[in-house]
């Protein structure tokens, strides 16, 4: 009798669940005796907890994916922009995958300053003479320094664009083509 | 390099995503973004600067001195785009060909843009003049005053638009939106206070302080407006025309 339980727990402890068989036997010494069908049930109790534990971290697992979808959607963006940018060879396809870059960065940033039932951070009474008197609070509106970021960001991408296909134009006048190894064999020449 | 490039994108994709665990929730009204800074813009600028649009609160008065050099990032980004491609003499082929000339087809094209074109330019003054009060601002109406004036390039041709526009005017501009900017922060430097303290401006203007931020304000939103204006405007011409200025798309 007492191996048999040792091989319980043993096994039970490949599991990591040696705990639990340890607290059946203290609580019920007496009742608790090792019929093969109380082993079964203790087997059972066993692997409900275990099940209990996965789907509690699946919820946890499905809580990230839907509560957290902005950051995958912005590092989705992120990770095509970037993988143009290092893989195309097409520099205009390059300049694409700049661009996404961006709009992912922007994408971001926006999210983080979302709060949940806010509105845009303008305030609403601020055209009449008691604007200051009404209470303002900051749960009402939604966070405007990611705005005001994004705002100037953008400003710099459509820069960045615009001498990024001037540059173009010019690397096709000096080579006649935006073919990276194109380029890379006129250079050799 | 493919390969390379997709080992490259799942290793940092693996990382972000772990990474990403530990940020807020989305819509979190108590993420750290929205509980250290951005409170005291949403309950203090009223007061403080008398302008209900936040955003344009922060972007001109609190974070002037940044958004002045995103005035000169695109002052420098048409300064650049100018030295690499204009050609005053055409030295070889042209890079983009011209659209073959259809003097009938654009009739109907021409007349909605003749239409049009002023009612974005009023719509553009607006959208600048109240940007303080109704989502709008300097950067916003000055790309679409230089929208207005690249539909008029692409409706008609280039040179069309560059005769209502002139390239000098238009280079003159793009600094003179930049000089109104620093210019307005270089006089409450000389009325005593610091660079940019549009509170300086009370005196001159006979306004109390608080009203004078909101009216520096607006005066660097019209410089940023101008500067954006000319140089989107000046990208476009010489993008679309490989730097001669004479036909574009």
């Amino acid at each position: 009798m007492p191996d048999l339980l040792t091989k319980i727990s043993g096994t039970c402890e490949v599991f990591g669940f040696k705990a639990e068989v340890e607290k059946v036997k203290i609580a019920n010494p007496s009742v608790f005796s090792l019929q093969p069908k109380n082993v079964k049930r203790l087997k059972a109790s066993l692997i409900a907890t275990k099940l209990s534990k996965k789907l509690k971290r699946m919820e946890e697992t499905l809580q990230y994916i839907i509560g957290k979808y902005n950051y995958w959607a912005a590092i989705i963006l992120l990770l095509i922009g970037l993988y143009g940018m290092i893989a195309k060879n097409n520099l205009m396809k390059k300049v694409i995958g700049m661009s996404i870059f961006q709009a992912a960065i922007i994408l971001f940033y926006v999210s983080i300053g979302e709060k949940k039932g806010a509105t845009i951070p303008i305030l609403s009474h601020g055209h009449s003479d008691h604007a200051v008197e009404h209470a303002i609070e900051a749960v009402q509106y939604a966070n405007p320094l990611p705005h005001v970021l994004m705002l100037t960001a953008i400003v710099v991408g459509v820069s960045t664009l615009g001498v990024a296909l001037a540059i173009l134009q010019k690397v096709y006048r000096v080579h006649r083509t935006i073919e990276e190894d194109e380029i890379l064999e006129t250079i050799d020449e | 390099m493919k390969k390379a490039a997709l080992l490259i994108i799942v290793a940092l994709g693996i990382l972000l995503l772990r990474a990403a665990e530990d940020l807020p929730e989305w819509g979190d009204p108590n993420s750290p973004a929205s509980t250290h800074l951005s409170p005291h813009y949403l309950e203090k600028s009223m007061e403080e600067t008398s302008v209900p649009n936040i955003v344009t609160a922060v972007l001109a008065d609190y974070r002037g001195y940044d958004t002045m050099f995103e005035a000169v990032v695109i002052f420098c980004a048409g300064i650049t785009v100018l030295t690499i491609l204009r050609r005053t003499h055409r030295q070889d082929e042209k890079v983009i060909k011209p659209r073959p000339k259809r003097p009938d087809a654009d009739v109907i094209l021409q007349t909605a843009s003749r239409l049009l074109v002023p009612v974005m330019q009023i719509f553009a003054l607006y959208v600048v003049a109240h940007g303080h009060h109704s989502p709008g601002g300097g950067f916003q109406g000055g790309v679409i005053l230089g929208a207005s004036m690249i539909l008029l390039a692409i409706s008609y041709d280039i040179q069309e638009a560059l005769d209502r526009f002139k390239e000098k005017i238009v280079l003159i501009g793009s600094a003179m939106g930049v000089l109104i900017y620093a210019g307005i922060g270089a006089i409450c430097l000389v009325l005593g206070r610091n660079f940019l303290a549009y509170a300086a401006w009370a005196k001159p203007l006979g306004i109390t302080e608080v009203e004078a931020h909101s009216h520096g304000m607006l005066g660097v939103e019209i410089g940023v407006a101008i500067t954006v204006l000319c140089i989107m405007f000046s990208l476009y011409v010489d993008l679309a025309s490989g730097g001669d200025l004479d036909e574009g798309l």
